[in-house]
């Protein structure tokens, strides 16, 4: 026996047309004896119409002339259509990360082998891009026991360095070992698939958005600190991909950061609270590339 | 007359002609989804110069045998996500709506010139639906608008917005509820009391059709 909150269901789906012909008259049944549902027909009846209505709006004159303006001004040439972050990753520390592959080298390692002065911010970055204040970066140099400005010392066993705890960050920590460019077309089916929105492979580079599509939520001022790193890139991906995802990203061999889970809700408090349908939740990896060939 | 598959795959190789038919095809739609998604024509506007700018920029690694639709759907959800976190940020006001499901979305001050019997009028009802539209959580917002504003189906929506049928199904019934509820407290949509025969009648009307 239905109830009049299984009547409501019926209702939307009448309403799309999405309701078997048996269903409709058992619906029709109800309604002729339910007042309260028959008014709820009504009310979302008339509401569909007027929200079908709402798309009967003048556009702007100047929209097309507008778009293809604001798309000419920032993509001229067809050569320019690649990514500002995808900027070639120094051979040498590739080949440097070869020389260690037989062991599993946290997904820090990368940044920790820059000889760079700005190393521990990038490691608050990798650690959890919405943060720049000065104690993430202290944080984040505790939490790795390296010296940023020395090589890595190989893990004896196989133990990924545990994630930092923070403020309601789900931060995982992956490891990763040297790159093999052979696994390049594991990422690139990956990108095919789907898997990852946004993205796509422009001139041989993974591209997930330009500078100027990077997730709103993420501390561009702290991003900027790793303008300089090579090869830095970030993906989001749903929530119920990310072991494919972080699979075949681990199998190509890429340097790969975890920052955080939760898309739009990824404000620390909020991260938590992740009792959704589940599927729409975002994860965003920080990562790095090396061109196919 | 070319298909829009042909019509993809020029643009791609550079074809300036082909990408403005593209953008021809799909700029009103996109702008209307910005526009309900975002409230306002300016915000709009920048939101469909976006879409078309990552198509552009993303066209490459399209894969042909996709929807260009569904493509282009996500990448307009994604921006007006984006857009909207801007403005948020910008304002420094958090609203009170939390994500999906939460039903602790703002509710928009009643107006005290709606009486709850108020009929039905349209220009009311289209501000207030807009207004509503607005207050809801957000993934209730974008999943109302592709269906009911768009008009794409349960399988397209699910696949723009990665979701399971199911799921797509129970969604789009709580946002219609949250939006009947926030209609019905600001007076614009007729409570068709059964006390009163000639709402009684339109409603039987509307019964005959099922």
């Amino acid at each position: 026996m239905r109830t009049c909150n299984d009547y409501e269901i019926l209702i939307h789906l009448y309403l799309d047309g999405m309701l078997e012909p048996s269903e409709s008259h058992e619906l029709s049944a109800h309604l002729a004896s339910c007042s309260a549902c028959r008014k709820r027909f009504e009310q979302y009846r008339q509401m569909k119409e007027a929200m079908a209505a709402l798309k009967d709006e003048p556009v702007p004159a100047d929209l097309h002339d507008s778009i293809l303006a604001y798309v000419t001004e920032r993509a001229d040439t067809p050569a320019e259509r690649r990514p500002v972050k995808a900027k070639r990753f120094p051979s040498w520390t590739w080949k440097t990360a070869a020389g260690i592959a037989a062991c599993a080298v946290i997904a820090f390692t990368a940044v920790h082998m820059m000889p760079r002065k700005g190393s521990a911010d990038q490691n608050a970055l990798a650690a959890r891009a919405p943060m720049s204040d000065s104690s993430c970066a202290e944080e984040a140099k505790l939490s790795n026991t390296g010296d940023p400005y020395k090589m890595p010392t190989p893990c004896p066993e196989d133990t990924p360095e545990e994630p930092a705890e923070n403020s309601g960050f789900n931060q995982k920590g992956y490891r990763t070992e040297s790159f093999d460019p052979k696994n390049f077309a594991i990422l690139t089916e990956t990108v095919k698939s789907g898997v990852l929105r946004d993205a796509s492979l422009v001139n041989g580079y993974l591209a997930v958005g330009e500078e100027d599509a990077l997730p709103t939520w993420i501390d561009r001022e702290a991003l900027s600190s790793i303008d300089e790193t090579p090869d830095a890139g970030y993906a989001r991906v749903a929530a119920d991909q990310e072991e494919e995802w972080v699979s075949a990203l681990e199998e190509s061999g890429f340097a790969l950061y975890s920052l955080e889970v939760g898309g739009e809700a990824s404000e620390p408090q909020s991260a938590a609270s992740g009792e959704t349908d589940g599927a729409e939740e975002n994860v965003l990896f920080l990562f790095q590339w090396e061109k196919t060939e | 007359m070319h298909s829009e598959q042909d019509l993809v795959r020029r643009a791609r190789t550079g074809d300036q002609a082909a990408f403005s038919a593209l953008v021809t095809a799909y700029e009103g739609r996109i702008y209307m989804l910005a526009l309900r998604y975002l409230g306002n024509r300016d915000d709009a506007q920048d939101a469909a110069q976006e879409v078309f700018l990552r198509v552009f920029r993303f066209l490459d690694g399209f894969q042909e045998e996709s929807n260009f639709s569904t493509w282009i759907y996500r990448i307009a959800v994604n921006v007006c996500k984006d857009l909207l976190m801007q403005k948020i940020r910008r304002a420094e006001q958090p609203l009170e709506q939390k994500d999906e499901d939460n039903e602790d979305y703002a509710l928009p001050i009643p107006d005290e010139r709606y009486a709850p019997e108020t009929v039905f009028e349209a220009a009311q009802l289209r501000k207030s639906l807009c207004d509503a539209i607005l207050s809801l959580p957000e993934a209730q917002r974008q999943i109302i608008i592709l269906r009911d504003v768009q008009g794409l189906s349960y399988e397209e929506i699910g696949e723009i917005l990665f979701l399971e049928r199911g799921t797509v199904k129970s969604r789009i019934a709580r946002a219609r509820g949250n939006l009947r509820k926030l209609l019905l407290q600001t007076g614009n949509i007729s409570a068709f009391s059964s006390s009163n025969p000639a709402k009684g009648g339109e409603s039987d009307a509307n019964l005959q059709r099922l």
